[in-house]
């Protein structure tokens, strides 16, 4: 049991002697990539609203309009990484 | 051996109670060093565990009778299945379950969360640390399943009977997969919310962990009616029970947050409401663990006796404080960035789903805790028993229903009014043309046939959105109708996952409508060759037989069935007296179809043979396990991982509109 705590420890242990790194943090790219994502979903979901009946074509435009404004912002930042 | 395992939970209290600290040093320093180490502290104490398991298994596997716990559980007459369930079947087994289970969702979550939040690592093990300390030491103090006895008997009490049945041994585990699934996403958001920089809270990452707790909790809770009914004989499925109320608590939070999420990712809204459900969510898990464990439901007395009642409080207090605290501090950062943009819209929808969801949650709460509540303060416990359950509960049922039919007619954003009456049309006539017709067929009372109008309601709007989905399908794609189905269902997973899941919800409340209005029962005391008759059925008693098995006497009723003229088959009811435990079981002579249940219950006899029959018929109860099995499809849909969107983009010259420069790719 004294081993078995032993090594235990000798390996719970072991990351600390290595040199001390930096965490790695979310980067603004996967915020920016889960954006994207939740707005292609939005998009999708208005999509689907309108093609069944239950978002009028001009509703749908006003909408659509602004997700896509929101995407182009997105990407735009998107490709200036 | 008990040492082995004594010395196995010691040491994953160490390791625990070191990841603990390391996980929170590396959350305030950012060092990725000592989140390794936390990290690896955590995979330590989750192999401890498996071993102290393996410990308890072989103990009640081979009958070990000098620890305690298996001197209790097993005896030498319970068959191997239920001997190796026993692991569950007391308190200090279900609590180093608790601890196993937590330690795998821990390396589970650590894994994805790495992959997805890697700044939300050391959080996330601090706080699994946290629980999974609270859990050991409990273990390894006041509840320990190695305690040892100096004079092991030669045989065990066993287990309660009641316990030995196949829904029994999945069901608790089934429920523990969905209590302790919830310290996940309470980790996660707890993590985002002390490292800041997370917008989101941490709550769209701790979705799909909550989904699978809720699923497990939901097959929990249906695992525990089915047991009841078959095994209770009772003829019931649902008493409102404390124990029942505990799982359903968090159950009912968890579907509120399943909803409300879909508006934060959606339009970044209402996440200060989710986290407060996410806490809310593992605070009633706790409780519930609370409940159950520490005899406070029996008596507050019990509870000042039981150490782990203390232990449980100190516990939740300090989760809550810790979750509520850290959201307090963020609360600014978490402000919407939008709001509603109509009243009339699928986000408006939710919100009173949420409202009503959370109403109920107060209900249950408030029914369940009322006995301890007033004992101590009044000296009396006050059972409030089912009549306050149905009539604050069931009202708050039935306007969720009618959302489940109405939420999905709605548009996101903004219901279009000219759109409006076209989409209620044929839903709303078939609700109509169900209760007028169910009232014009004489079903009384009037309340059930409108609780049917209602679900035919709802049923119309879910198959609404599937022919609709389908049509459009079709239209663009010239798919057969069975590939539009299919494909519609699968490229919009959580979508069509999630009205499978309503159509579920929906078969189990039919059920749970017929069968509480429309059963019928009666007593009847008959001589060998008589006969009653209930509904439709006749029951013909064939006289009383009786046998001993697994450690108990059986008087069984042999019965014949019929149905008007045809014959059904034979039946038969039992009496099992457990001559040791001096318990008793039944066993129903039970007919199932999907119109109705015959459950016969043998009530009593007499020495010249004469037997006493307690008849039911409960109609639709099919409906509620069909309507579990129909979720669960739902739910494993909806779980899928979704593709990550690959949108084509063209980023228009300046001054170029924007209409048409992005595609999510249709339906």
């Amino acid at each position: 049991m004294v081993v078995l705590a032993a090594a235990a420890a000798l390996w719970v242990l072991a990351p600390l002697r290595r040199p001390a790194v930096a965490a790695e943090e979310e980067t603004e790219r996967e915020g920016l990539l889960r954006e994207r994502d939740s707005i292609s979903r939005s998009l999708r979901d208005l999509e689907l609203d309108r093609a069944t009946g239950k978002l009028s074509d001009a509703d749908y435009a006003v909408l659509a309009a602004r997700y896509r404004a929101r995407a182009l912002a997105v990407l735009r930042r998107l490709d200036a990484r | 051996m008990a040492d082995l395992g004594r010395f196995a939970l010691l040491a994953a209290l160490a390791l625990a109670l070191y990841a603990l600290v390391a996980g929170m040093l590396a959350g305030r320093t950012r060092r990725a060093e000592i989140a390794a180490s936390a990290g690896r502290a955590l995979g330590a104490a989750a192999a401890l565990e498996g071993v102290a398991a393996a410990v308890l298994l072989v103990a009640l596997g081979t009958r070990d009778y000098t620890l305690r716990y298996v001197a209790a559980h097993v005896s030498n007459a319970q068959p191997l299945l239920y001997d190796l369930t026993a692991f569950w079947g007391g308190m200090e087994g279900s609590l180093l379950l608790w601890a196993l289970v937590l330690s795998g969702y821990t390396l589970a979550a650590l894994r994805t969360v790495r992959r997805q939040r890697p700044a939300l690592v050391p959080g996330v093990a601090a706080v699994c640390a946290g629980t999974s300390s609270f859990f050991l030491l409990l273990l390894t103090t006041v509840a320990s399943p190695f305690a040892t006895s100096p004079f092991p008997p030669s045989d065990g009490r066993g287990m309660n009977p009641l316990l030995l049945n196949p829904w029994m041994a999945i069901h608790p585990p089934t429920l523990y997969l969905g209590y302790v699934g919830l310290t996940v996403p309470f980790a996660i958001v707890c993590a985002a919310l002390a490292s800041g920089g997370h917008d989101d809270a941490g709550v769209l990452v701790a979705r799909r962990w909550l989904l699978w707790a809720w699923y497990c909790l939901s097959m929990g809770l249906w695992f525990g009616a089915k047991w009841s009914y078959v095994v209770l004989g009772w003829g019931g499925y649902w008493a409102w029970d404390p124990v029942e109320n505990a799982a359903l608590m968090p159950w009912l939070v968890a579907t509120a947050f399943i909803h409300s999420v879909m508006i934060q990712e959606r339009r970044e809204m209402l996440t200060r409401w989710n986290v407060v459900l996410v806490i809310l969510a593992f605070g009633l898990s706790i409780f519930g663990t609370f409940l159950t464990r520490s005899g406070v439901l029996s008596s507050i007395h019990s509870f000042t006796q039981s150490p782990l009642g203390a232990y449980f409080l100190t516990f939740l207090a300090l989760a809550l404080l810790v979750g509520f605290g850290l959201a307090a501090w963020r609360w600014d950062r978490l402000r919407s960035r939008h709001e509603l943009d109509a009243a009339l819209s699928r986000e408006s929808a939710f919100v009173l789903n949420n409202v009503l969801f959370l109403a109920a949650a107060f209900a249950v709460f408030l029914g369940t805790v009322f006995p301890v509540v007033s004992e101590a303060l009044g000296g009396r416990a006050i059972n409030v028993g089912p009549p306050f359950f149905d009539h604050v509960v069931v009202p708050l049922a039935l306007g969720i229903l009618l959302l489940m039919g109405v939420g999905p007619l709605l548009a996101w954003r903004r219901a279009s009014l000219d759109h409006l009456h076209r989409q209620f049309l044929a839903p709303g006539a078939a609700g109509v043309l169900a209760g007028a017709g169910l009232l014009g067929a004489g079903v009384r009372p009037a309340g059930a046939a409108l609780a049917f109008a209602l679900c035919a309601f709802v049923a119309a709007t879910i198959a609404l959105e599937f022919a609709r989905g389908v049509r459009v399908r079709r239209a663009h794609r010239g798919e057969s109708a069975v590939w539009a189905l299919g494909a519609l269902v699968l490229r919009n997973r959580r979508r069509y996952g999630g009205y499978i899941v309503h159509l579920g919800m929906l078969l189990l409340a039919c059920g749970i409508i017929g069968s509480s209005a429309f059963a019928t029962q009666r007593l009847a005391t008959l001589a060998p060759g008589q006969d009653a008759a209930i509904g439709e059925y006749r029951v013909r008693f064939d006289g009383l037989a009786q046998e001993t098995r697994g450690g108990a006497l059986s008087i069984i009723g042999r019965l014949r069935v019929f149905a008007g003229t045809r014959d059904l088959g034979a039946f038969e009811a039992r009496r099992n007296l457990f001559l040791r435990s001096q318990d008793a079981t039944t066993d129903v002579a039970l007919r199932s179809t999907p119109r109705d249940d015959l459950y016969v219950i043998l009530a009593g006899w007499t020495a010249d043979g004469r037997a006493t029959l307690r008849l039911l018929v409960n109609p639709m109860m099919m409906w509620i396990w069909a309507g579990g099995l129909v979720l669960t499809a739902g739910a494993v849909i909806a779980m899928l991982p979704e593709r990550r969107a690959a949108p084509q983009v063209a980023v228009p010259a300046p001054g170029v509109s924007a209409g048409g420069a992005w595609s999510p790719g249709g339906l």
